[in-house]
Protein backbone atom coordinates (compact mmCIF):
# COMPACT_ATOMS: atom_id res chain seq x y z
CA UNK A 1 0.00 0.00 0.00
CA UNK A 2 2.93 2.67 0.80
CA UNK A 3 4.78 1.32 -2.51
CA UNK A 4 1.28 1.92 -4.48
CA UNK A 5 1.20 5.46 -2.79
CA UNK A 6 4.77 6.68 -3.23
CA UNK A 7 4.44 5.27 -7.17
CA UNK A 8 0.83 7.32 -7.45
CA UNK A 9 2.42 10.63 -5.87
CA UNK A 10 6.20 10.47 -8.14
CA UNK A 11 3.33 10.01 -11.01
CA UNK A 12 1.29 12.61 -9.70
CA UNK A 13 4.35 14.85 -9.55
CA UNK A 14 6.04 13.89 -12.90
CA UNK A 15 2.44 14.95 -14.63
CA UNK A 16 2.68 18.14 -12.59
CA UNK A 17 6.23 18.91 -13.70
CA UNK A 18 5.88 17.78 -17.68
CA UNK A 19 2.87 20.22 -17.73
CA UNK A 20 4.81 23.01 -15.86
CA UNK A 21 7.16 22.61 -18.31
CA UNK A 22 5.27 22.60 -21.48
CA UNK A 23 3.39 25.46 -20.56
CA UNK A 24 6.04 27.70 -19.20
CA UNK A 25 8.01 27.43 -22.85
CA UNK A 26 4.63 27.52 -24.55
CA UNK A 27 3.71 31.04 -22.51
CA UNK A 28 7.20 32.16 -23.54
CA UNK A 29 6.36 31.96 -26.59
CA UNK A 30 3.80 34.75 -26.22
CA UNK A 31 5.57 37.08 -23.89
CA UNK A 32 6.82 40.42 -25.12
CA UNK A 33 10.62 41.28 -25.04
CA UNK A 34 11.74 37.53 -25.55
CA UNK A 35 14.76 38.31 -27.19
CA UNK A 36 15.49 40.33 -23.86
CA UNK A 37 14.41 37.73 -21.31
CA UNK A 38 16.61 34.86 -23.11
CA UNK A 39 19.46 36.96 -23.35
CA UNK A 40 19.21 37.68 -19.44
CA UNK A 41 18.38 33.95 -18.75
CA UNK A 42 21.50 33.12 -20.77
CA UNK A 43 23.69 35.62 -19.03
CA UNK A 44 22.51 34.39 -15.72
CA UNK A 45 22.57 30.37 -16.28
CA UNK A 46 25.86 30.00 -18.71
CA UNK A 47 27.97 32.93 -18.15
CA UNK A 48 27.71 33.25 -14.46
CA UNK A 49 29.26 29.35 -15.23
CA UNK A 50 32.07 29.48 -17.91
CA UNK A 51 34.76 30.40 -15.46
CA UNK A 52 34.24 27.48 -13.03
CA UNK A 53 32.96 25.14 -16.16
CA UNK A 54 36.87 25.95 -17.31
CA UNK A 55 38.53 24.86 -14.33
CA UNK A 56 36.89 21.72 -13.31
CA UNK A 57 37.20 20.97 -17.22
CA UNK A 58 40.78 21.38 -17.04
CA UNK A 59 41.92 19.96 -13.77
CA UNK A 60 39.45 16.81 -14.91
CA UNK A 61 41.54 16.47 -18.01
CA UNK A 62 44.41 17.02 -16.80
CA UNK A 63 43.69 14.13 -13.77
CA UNK A 64 42.34 11.96 -16.55
CA UNK A 65 45.81 12.19 -18.62
CA UNK A 66 47.63 11.46 -15.80
CA UNK A 67 45.17 8.59 -14.38
CA UNK A 68 45.29 6.98 -17.71
CA UNK A 69 48.70 7.33 -18.59
CA UNK A 70 50.01 5.17 -15.65
CA UNK A 71 47.19 2.49 -16.93
CA UNK A 72 48.01 2.35 -20.41
CA UNK A 73 51.15 2.31 -19.96
CA UNK A 74 51.11 -1.04 -17.50
CA UNK A 75 49.89 -2.68 -21.05
CA UNK A 76 52.08 -0.78 -23.48
CA UNK A 77 49.45 1.55 -24.63
CA UNK A 78 50.57 4.62 -23.72
CA UNK A 79 49.68 6.11 -27.04
CA UNK A 80 46.06 5.64 -26.70
CA UNK A 81 45.95 8.24 -24.26
CA UNK A 82 44.59 10.76 -26.64
CA UNK A 83 41.71 8.72 -27.95
CA UNK A 84 41.03 7.55 -23.80
CA UNK A 85 41.28 10.91 -22.54
CA UNK A 86 38.96 12.99 -25.86
CA UNK A 87 36.21 9.87 -26.19
CA UNK A 88 36.04 9.50 -22.46
CA UNK A 89 35.08 13.44 -21.87
CA UNK A 90 33.41 14.13 -25.26
CA UNK A 91 30.21 11.26 -24.44
CA UNK A 92 30.60 11.02 -21.17
CA UNK A 93 32.35 13.50 -18.58
CA UNK A 94 31.83 16.20 -20.34
CA UNK A 95 28.22 16.33 -20.42
CA UNK A 96 27.66 14.87 -17.16
CA UNK A 97 30.26 17.14 -15.07
CA UNK A 98 28.92 20.21 -16.74
CA UNK A 99 25.38 19.46 -16.04
CA UNK A 100 26.13 19.27 -12.46
CA UNK A 101 27.90 22.18 -12.18
CA UNK A 102 25.68 24.18 -13.88
CA UNK A 103 23.02 22.87 -11.51
CA UNK A 104 25.00 23.32 -8.68
CA UNK A 105 25.78 26.94 -9.48
CA UNK A 106 22.95 28.45 -11.66
CA UNK A 107 19.92 25.73 -10.62
CA UNK A 108 20.25 26.61 -6.89
CA UNK A 109 20.59 30.34 -7.42
CA UNK A 110 17.52 30.17 -9.97
CA UNK A 111 15.40 28.15 -7.72
CA UNK A 112 15.97 30.30 -4.89
CA UNK A 113 15.14 33.27 -6.76
CA UNK A 114 11.91 31.82 -7.96
CA UNK A 115 11.04 30.75 -4.37
CA UNK A 116 12.14 34.11 -3.31
CA UNK A 117 9.32 36.01 -5.59
CA UNK A 118 7.17 33.57 -4.54
CA UNK A 119 7.52 33.80 -0.90
CA UNK A 120 7.27 37.87 -1.72
CA UNK A 121 3.98 37.60 -3.35
CA UNK A 122 5.71 38.85 -6.60
CA UNK A 123 4.42 36.15 -8.84
CA UNK A 124 1.06 36.39 -7.56
CA UNK A 125 1.69 40.07 -8.26
CA UNK A 126 2.66 39.04 -11.91
CA UNK A 127 -0.81 36.96 -12.34
CA UNK A 128 -2.35 40.16 -11.04
CA UNK A 129 -1.04 42.14 -13.57
CA UNK A 130 -2.33 39.63 -16.48
CA UNK A 131 1.38 39.20 -16.52
CA UNK A 132 1.64 34.83 -17.70
CA UNK A 133 4.36 34.14 -14.51
CA UNK A 134 5.24 30.77 -16.08
CA UNK A 135 6.61 32.42 -19.37
CA UNK A 136 7.67 35.50 -17.41
CA UNK A 137 9.39 33.56 -15.29
CA UNK A 138 10.06 29.90 -16.18
CA UNK A 139 10.28 30.09 -19.43
CA UNK A 140 13.19 31.72 -20.31
CA UNK A 141 15.08 29.87 -18.15
CA UNK A 142 14.51 26.96 -20.05
CA UNK A 143 15.40 27.64 -22.91
CA UNK A 144 18.53 29.24 -21.60
CA UNK A 145 19.38 26.10 -20.26
CA UNK A 146 18.75 23.90 -23.63
CA UNK A 147 21.11 26.57 -24.97
CA UNK A 148 23.83 27.10 -22.67
CA UNK A 149 24.59 23.47 -21.87
CA UNK A 150 25.81 21.99 -24.83
CA UNK A 151 27.76 25.20 -25.15
CA UNK A 152 29.42 25.18 -21.83
CA UNK A 153 29.83 21.38 -22.34
CA UNK A 154 32.10 22.35 -25.35
CA UNK A 155 33.84 24.50 -23.60
CA UNK A 156 34.84 21.42 -20.90
CA UNK A 157 35.56 19.13 -23.32
CA UNK A 158 38.19 21.31 -24.99
CA UNK A 159 39.98 22.14 -21.99
CA UNK A 160 39.56 18.96 -21.01
CA UNK A 161 41.27 17.23 -23.89
CA UNK A 162 43.71 20.08 -23.49
CA UNK A 163 44.48 19.56 -19.94
CA UNK A 164 45.15 15.62 -20.47
CA UNK A 165 47.67 16.62 -23.22
CA UNK A 166 48.83 18.92 -20.50
CA UNK A 167 49.64 15.67 -17.84
CA UNK A 168 49.80 12.90 -20.76
CA UNK A 169 52.90 14.74 -23.15
CA UNK A 170 53.86 18.15 -20.89
CA UNK A 171 54.35 16.25 -17.32
CA UNK A 172 54.75 12.43 -18.66
CA UNK A 173 56.65 12.89 -22.10
CA UNK A 174 54.31 11.46 -24.27
CA UNK A 175 55.08 12.61 -27.75
CA UNK A 176 52.35 15.83 -28.37
CA UNK A 177 51.68 14.93 -31.82
CA UNK A 178 50.72 11.06 -30.88
CA UNK A 179 47.98 12.26 -28.32
CA UNK A 180 46.77 14.95 -30.72
CA UNK A 181 46.69 12.70 -33.99
CA UNK A 182 45.03 9.92 -31.84
CA UNK A 183 42.60 12.70 -30.53
CA UNK A 184 41.47 13.61 -33.67
CA UNK A 185 41.34 10.34 -35.71
CA UNK A 186 39.35 8.27 -32.43
CA UNK A 187 36.60 11.41 -32.01
CA UNK A 188 33.88 10.70 -34.50
CA UNK A 189 31.12 13.31 -35.10
CA UNK A 190 28.49 10.82 -33.92
CA UNK A 191 30.50 11.16 -30.50
CA UNK A 192 29.81 14.82 -30.41
CA UNK A 193 26.67 14.70 -31.11
CA UNK A 194 25.54 12.21 -28.27
CA UNK A 195 27.10 14.65 -26.09
CA UNK A 196 25.18 17.23 -27.22
CA UNK A 197 22.26 15.41 -27.58
CA UNK A 198 22.97 14.93 -23.55
CA UNK A 199 24.23 18.14 -22.91
CA UNK A 200 20.84 19.38 -24.54
CA UNK A 201 18.20 17.14 -22.53
CA UNK A 202 20.33 17.76 -19.40
CA UNK A 203 19.87 21.37 -19.74
CA UNK A 204 15.78 20.85 -20.43
CA UNK A 205 15.28 18.82 -17.55
CA UNK A 206 17.75 20.66 -14.58
CA UNK A 207 16.45 23.73 -15.25
CA UNK A 208 12.69 22.20 -15.64
CA UNK A 209 12.98 21.03 -12.17
CA UNK A 210 15.05 24.14 -10.73
CA UNK A 211 12.27 26.51 -11.89
CA UNK A 212 9.73 24.02 -11.05
CA UNK A 213 10.88 23.88 -7.63
CA UNK A 214 11.15 27.17 -7.12
CA UNK A 215 7.68 28.33 -8.54
CA UNK A 216 5.85 25.52 -6.13
CA UNK A 217 8.23 25.84 -2.93
CA UNK A 218 5.30 27.26 -0.88
CA UNK A 219 3.04 24.07 -2.45
CA UNK A 220 5.62 21.53 -2.59
CA UNK A 221 7.82 22.43 0.91
CA UNK A 222 6.19 20.92 4.48
CA UNK A 223 7.89 24.87 5.84
CA UNK A 224 6.60 28.11 4.65
CA UNK A 225 9.26 31.07 3.92
CA UNK A 226 12.88 31.38 4.03
CA UNK A 227 12.80 27.77 5.01
CA UNK A 228 10.51 26.66 2.50
CA UNK A 229 12.65 28.35 -0.05
CA UNK A 230 15.71 26.87 1.14
CA UNK A 231 14.54 23.17 1.05
CA UNK A 232 12.94 23.85 -2.57
CA UNK A 233 16.87 24.40 -3.36
CA UNK A 234 18.34 21.47 -2.27
CA UNK A 235 15.33 19.56 -3.68
CA UNK A 236 16.07 21.10 -7.24
CA UNK A 237 19.88 19.81 -6.63
CA UNK A 238 19.66 16.80 -5.23
CA UNK A 239 16.58 15.86 -7.86
CA UNK A 240 18.42 17.64 -10.40
CA UNK A 241 21.51 15.38 -9.84
CA UNK A 242 20.25 12.02 -9.77
CA UNK A 243 18.02 12.54 -12.98
CA UNK A 244 21.44 13.90 -14.82
CA UNK A 245 22.90 10.08 -13.65
CA UNK A 246 19.95 8.28 -14.32
CA UNK A 247 19.32 9.87 -17.86
CA UNK A 248 22.75 9.74 -18.55
CA UNK A 249 22.69 5.88 -18.25
CA UNK A 250 19.18 5.21 -20.60
CA UNK A 251 20.70 7.78 -23.34
CA UNK A 252 24.23 5.93 -23.61
CA UNK A 253 22.27 2.40 -23.40
CA UNK A 254 20.04 4.15 -26.23
CA UNK A 255 23.21 5.35 -28.66
CA UNK A 256 25.64 2.48 -27.69
CA UNK B 1 -18.55 53.59 -16.94
CA UNK B 2 -20.81 52.49 -13.65
CA UNK B 3 -21.12 49.14 -12.93
CA UNK B 4 -22.12 46.96 -9.36
CA UNK B 5 -19.97 44.59 -8.23
CA UNK B 6 -21.09 41.10 -6.77
CA UNK B 7 -20.07 38.41 -4.40
CA UNK B 8 -22.33 35.82 -4.22
CA UNK B 9 -22.44 32.88 -1.73
CA UNK B 10 -18.45 32.85 -1.80
CA UNK B 11 -17.26 30.20 -0.05
CA UNK B 12 -13.47 29.34 0.65
CA UNK B 13 -11.61 26.45 2.25
CA UNK B 14 -7.98 25.44 2.78
CA UNK B 15 -8.06 21.54 3.93
CA UNK B 16 -10.24 21.23 6.11
CA UNK B 17 -10.09 24.73 7.32
CA UNK B 18 -13.61 26.55 5.99
CA UNK B 19 -12.25 30.23 5.50
CA UNK B 20 -15.25 31.73 4.14
CA UNK B 21 -18.46 30.69 4.13
CA UNK B 22 -21.35 32.36 2.03
CA UNK B 23 -20.03 35.67 1.80
CA UNK B 24 -22.27 38.03 -0.25
CA UNK B 25 -21.55 41.87 -0.85
CA UNK B 26 -22.79 44.32 -2.90
CA UNK B 27 -20.90 47.20 -4.04
CA UNK B 28 -21.00 50.15 -5.99
CA UNK B 29 -18.89 51.60 -8.47
CA UNK B 30 -16.64 55.33 -7.61
CA UNK B 31 -16.34 53.62 -3.79
CA UNK B 32 -14.41 52.95 -1.17
CA UNK B 33 -15.15 49.91 1.06
CA UNK B 34 -13.43 48.69 4.04
CA UNK B 35 -12.58 45.36 4.99
CA UNK B 36 -12.21 45.39 8.60
CA UNK B 37 -12.43 41.98 11.01
CA UNK B 38 -10.30 39.98 13.54
CA UNK B 39 -6.85 38.79 12.32
CA UNK B 40 -7.26 35.25 10.70
CA UNK B 41 -10.68 35.95 9.13
CA UNK B 42 -9.85 35.92 5.42
CA UNK B 43 -10.22 39.24 4.93
CA UNK B 44 -6.86 38.98 2.53
CA UNK B 45 -8.28 35.48 1.21
CA UNK B 46 -11.30 37.35 -0.16
CA UNK B 47 -9.11 40.55 -1.87
CA UNK B 48 -7.40 37.36 -3.77
CA UNK B 49 -10.20 35.18 -4.61
CA UNK B 50 -11.46 38.48 -5.86
CA UNK B 51 -7.98 39.46 -7.81
CA UNK B 52 -8.36 35.11 -9.22
CA UNK B 53 -5.02 34.50 -7.09
CA UNK B 54 -6.65 31.94 -5.61
CA UNK B 55 -9.65 29.32 -6.83
CA UNK B 56 -12.86 29.42 -4.87
CA UNK B 57 -14.54 26.44 -3.65
CA UNK B 58 -18.17 27.95 -4.49
CA UNK B 59 -19.83 31.36 -5.13
CA UNK B 60 -19.52 33.91 -8.00
CA UNK B 61 -17.31 37.41 -8.37
CA UNK B 62 -19.45 39.38 -10.78
CA UNK B 63 -19.53 43.10 -12.54
CA UNK B 64 -22.85 44.11 -13.99
CA UNK B 65 -22.73 46.96 -16.22
CA UNK B 66 -25.17 48.46 -18.84
CA UNK B 67 -27.60 46.70 -20.39
CA UNK B 68 -27.79 43.73 -22.98
CA UNK B 69 -30.03 45.78 -25.37
CA UNK B 70 -31.46 49.03 -24.33
CA UNK B 71 -35.34 49.64 -23.39
CA UNK B 72 -36.89 46.20 -24.24
CA UNK B 73 -34.17 44.05 -22.42
CA UNK B 74 -33.12 45.28 -19.05
CA UNK B 75 -30.71 42.06 -18.48
CA UNK B 76 -27.30 43.44 -16.98
CA UNK B 77 -23.96 42.56 -18.40
CA UNK B 78 -21.94 40.46 -16.59
CA UNK B 79 -18.06 39.74 -16.90
CA UNK B 80 -14.89 39.24 -14.31
CA UNK B 81 -13.48 41.96 -12.29
CA UNK B 82 -10.32 41.10 -14.68
CA UNK B 83 -11.95 41.93 -17.78
CA UNK B 84 -12.82 45.50 -16.63
CA UNK B 85 -9.73 46.07 -15.10
CA UNK B 86 -8.30 45.40 -11.96
CA UNK B 87 -4.89 45.92 -9.91
CA UNK B 88 -3.98 44.72 -6.47
CA UNK B 89 -1.41 46.29 -3.97
CA UNK B 90 0.30 43.79 -2.10
CA UNK B 91 0.67 44.58 1.93
CA UNK B 92 4.12 43.58 1.14
CA UNK B 93 4.17 45.94 -2.39
CA UNK B 94 5.34 42.95 -3.95
CA UNK B 95 8.13 45.03 -6.19
CA UNK B 96 11.00 43.73 -7.86
CA UNK B 97 13.53 44.41 -6.45
CA UNK B 98 15.80 43.73 -9.83
CA UNK B 99 14.33 46.58 -11.18
CA UNK B 100 14.06 50.07 -11.17
CA UNK B 101 11.17 52.01 -9.75
CA UNK B 102 10.69 53.14 -13.13
CA UNK B 103 10.59 49.66 -14.55
CA UNK B 104 8.71 48.54 -11.58
CA UNK B 105 5.51 50.73 -12.65
CA UNK B 106 5.99 50.24 -16.25
CA UNK B 107 6.14 46.54 -15.94
CA UNK B 108 2.31 46.05 -16.45
CA UNK B 109 2.16 47.65 -19.71
CA UNK B 110 6.17 46.70 -21.02
CA UNK B 111 4.37 42.97 -20.52
CA UNK B 112 0.71 43.54 -21.90
CA UNK B 113 0.07 42.24 -24.74
CA UNK B 114 -2.24 45.11 -25.85
CA UNK B 115 1.24 46.59 -28.16
CA UNK B 116 1.64 49.48 -26.30
CA UNK B 117 4.59 51.31 -28.13
CA UNK B 118 7.56 52.31 -25.55
CA UNK B 119 7.59 55.94 -26.36
CA UNK B 120 4.05 56.01 -24.94
CA UNK B 121 4.71 53.96 -21.86
CA UNK B 122 7.63 56.59 -21.32
CA UNK B 123 5.45 59.35 -21.32
CA UNK B 124 2.85 57.61 -18.76
CA UNK B 125 4.92 56.45 -16.37
CA UNK B 126 6.69 59.76 -16.49
CA UNK B 127 3.01 61.30 -16.21
CA UNK B 128 2.47 58.95 -13.18
CA UNK B 129 5.71 59.48 -11.14
CA UNK B 130 5.01 63.25 -11.25
CA UNK B 131 1.68 62.55 -10.23
CA UNK B 132 2.58 61.01 -7.15
CA UNK B 133 5.77 63.17 -6.57
CA UNK B 134 8.31 60.43 -7.31
CA UNK B 135 10.10 61.75 -10.21
CA UNK B 136 13.26 61.96 -8.15
CA UNK B 137 13.66 58.57 -7.34
CA UNK B 138 12.66 56.71 -11.10
CA UNK B 139 16.27 55.54 -11.53
CA UNK B 140 16.26 54.12 -7.69
CA UNK B 141 15.45 50.65 -6.59
CA UNK B 142 13.21 49.78 -4.11
CA UNK B 143 15.77 48.18 -1.65
CA UNK B 144 17.21 52.05 -1.98
CA UNK B 145 14.26 53.72 -1.09
CA UNK B 146 12.10 54.22 2.44
CA UNK B 147 9.05 52.20 2.93
CA UNK B 148 6.73 54.82 2.19
CA UNK B 149 8.46 55.31 -0.87
CA UNK B 150 7.71 52.05 -2.08
CA UNK B 151 3.92 52.40 -1.34
CA UNK B 152 4.19 55.14 -3.54
CA UNK B 153 5.88 52.96 -6.60
CA UNK B 154 3.10 50.53 -5.60
CA UNK B 155 0.42 52.70 -5.69
CA UNK B 156 1.80 54.50 -8.69
CA UNK B 157 2.02 50.76 -10.79
CA UNK B 158 -1.42 49.69 -9.70
CA UNK B 159 -2.20 52.88 -11.10
CA UNK B 160 -0.34 52.53 -14.33
CA UNK B 161 -3.32 50.14 -16.47
CA UNK B 162 -6.04 52.71 -15.18
CA UNK B 163 -8.04 50.43 -13.75
CA UNK B 164 -11.53 50.23 -12.53
CA UNK B 165 -10.77 48.34 -8.91
CA UNK B 166 -7.71 48.51 -7.16
CA UNK B 167 -7.86 46.02 -3.91
CA UNK B 168 -5.83 47.45 -1.47
CA UNK B 169 -4.28 44.70 1.08
CA UNK B 170 -3.38 46.36 4.24
CA UNK B 171 -1.70 49.44 2.39
CA UNK B 172 -0.45 51.22 5.48
CA UNK B 173 1.25 48.18 7.72
CA UNK B 174 4.82 48.75 9.39
CA UNK B 175 4.34 52.71 8.65
CA UNK B 176 4.19 55.51 11.35
CA UNK B 177 0.79 57.14 12.29
CA UNK B 178 1.82 60.60 10.19
CA UNK B 179 2.58 58.15 7.09
CA UNK B 180 -1.00 56.10 7.27
CA UNK B 181 -2.40 58.87 7.34
CA UNK B 182 -0.50 60.09 4.21
CA UNK B 183 -1.51 56.48 2.25
CA UNK B 184 -5.20 57.29 2.80
CA UNK B 185 -4.94 60.67 1.94
CA UNK B 186 -3.47 59.19 -1.04
CA UNK B 187 -5.66 56.83 -1.81
CA UNK B 188 -8.57 59.41 -1.37
CA UNK B 189 -6.95 61.86 -3.46
CA UNK B 190 -6.11 59.86 -6.58
CA UNK B 191 -9.45 57.85 -6.16
CA UNK B 192 -10.93 61.29 -6.62
CA UNK B 193 -8.59 61.73 -9.69
CA UNK B 194 -8.90 58.57 -11.24
CA UNK B 195 -12.38 58.08 -10.32
CA UNK B 196 -11.74 53.50 -9.28
CA UNK B 197 -13.40 51.45 -7.04
CA UNK B 198 -11.22 50.44 -4.05
CA UNK B 199 -11.71 47.79 -1.67
CA UNK B 200 -9.33 47.94 1.59
CA UNK B 201 -8.17 45.58 4.30
CA UNK B 202 -7.03 47.68 6.52
CA UNK B 203 -6.93 47.03 10.48
CA UNK B 204 -6.70 51.11 11.52
CA UNK B 205 -9.92 51.49 13.28
CA UNK B 206 -11.39 54.37 13.07
CA UNK B 207 -8.64 56.19 10.67
CA UNK B 208 -9.91 54.27 7.96
CA UNK B 209 -13.26 55.48 8.90
CA UNK B 210 -12.39 58.83 7.43
CA UNK B 211 -11.98 57.92 3.42
CA UNK B 212 -14.44 55.52 2.98
CA UNK B 213 -17.26 55.21 1.90
CA UNK B 214 -18.79 51.80 3.67
CA UNK B 215 -17.66 49.06 5.96
CA UNK B 216 -17.92 45.47 5.49
CA UNK B 217 -17.06 43.62 8.66
CA UNK B 218 -15.78 40.12 8.01
CA UNK B 219 -16.46 37.50 10.67
CA UNK B 220 -16.78 34.16 11.24
CA UNK B 221 -16.54 33.68 7.38
CA UNK B 222 -19.29 35.91 6.91
CA UNK B 223 -19.84 39.64 6.09
CA UNK B 224 -21.46 40.59 9.64
CA UNK B 225 -21.58 43.96 9.09
CA UNK B 226 -22.23 46.08 5.83
CA UNK B 227 -22.94 49.77 5.68
CA UNK B 228 -21.86 53.06 5.76
CA UNK B 229 -19.65 54.65 8.86
CA UNK B 230 -22.67 56.73 9.74
CA UNK B 231 -24.85 54.34 10.13
CA UNK B 232 -23.13 52.15 12.79
CA UNK B 233 -24.91 54.07 15.54
CA UNK B 234 -27.79 52.15 14.51
CA UNK B 235 -26.30 48.80 15.03
CA UNK B 236 -28.60 47.17 17.97
CA UNK B 237 -26.21 45.06 18.96
CA UNK B 238 -23.35 46.92 21.43
CA UNK B 239 -20.09 44.00 21.45
CA UNK B 240 -20.40 44.84 16.65
CA UNK B 241 -20.84 48.33 17.90
CA UNK B 242 -18.43 48.94 19.84
CA UNK B 243 -15.74 46.65 17.86
CA UNK B 244 -16.68 48.97 14.84
CA UNK B 245 -15.88 52.27 16.65
CA UNK B 246 -13.16 50.71 18.04
CA UNK B 247 -11.63 47.89 16.37
CA UNK B 248 -11.78 45.88 19.67
CA UNK B 249 -14.13 43.47 21.07
CA UNK B 250 -15.54 43.95 23.87
CA UNK B 251 -15.55 41.76 26.92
Amino acid sequence: MYLFKLVLNFLSELGEYLIFVLRSCISFGNCRNRFKKLMQSILEIGFRCVLIILIIGLFTGMVMGLQMYYTLVKFGADTALGTAVSLSLIRELGPVLTALMIVGQSGSALTSEIGILRNYEQIDALETMNIDSKGFLAGPRIIAGIICFPILTAFFDLVGIFGGYFSGSVLMGLDAGIYWNKTIDSVQLVDVNGGFLKATIFGFLTMGICTFEGYNAHIKSAFKGIRGVTLAATKAVVKSSVLILIVDYLITSFLL
Amino acid sequence: MDFKLKIENLEKRFGDKVILSGVDLEVDSGTITAIIGKSGTGKSVLLKLMAGILEKEKGKISVEYGFENSAQDQKPKAGNLQEIGLSYMFQNNALFDSLSAFDNIALPLVESNSSISASVINQKVKALLKQLDLETVGASYPGDLSGGMNKRIAFARALITEPKIILFDEPTTGLDPERKHTVFDMIQFYKKQFGFTAFLVSHDIPEVYSIVDSIAWLDEGEIKYFGTVDSIDSISDPAIKHYLKTGRLSV
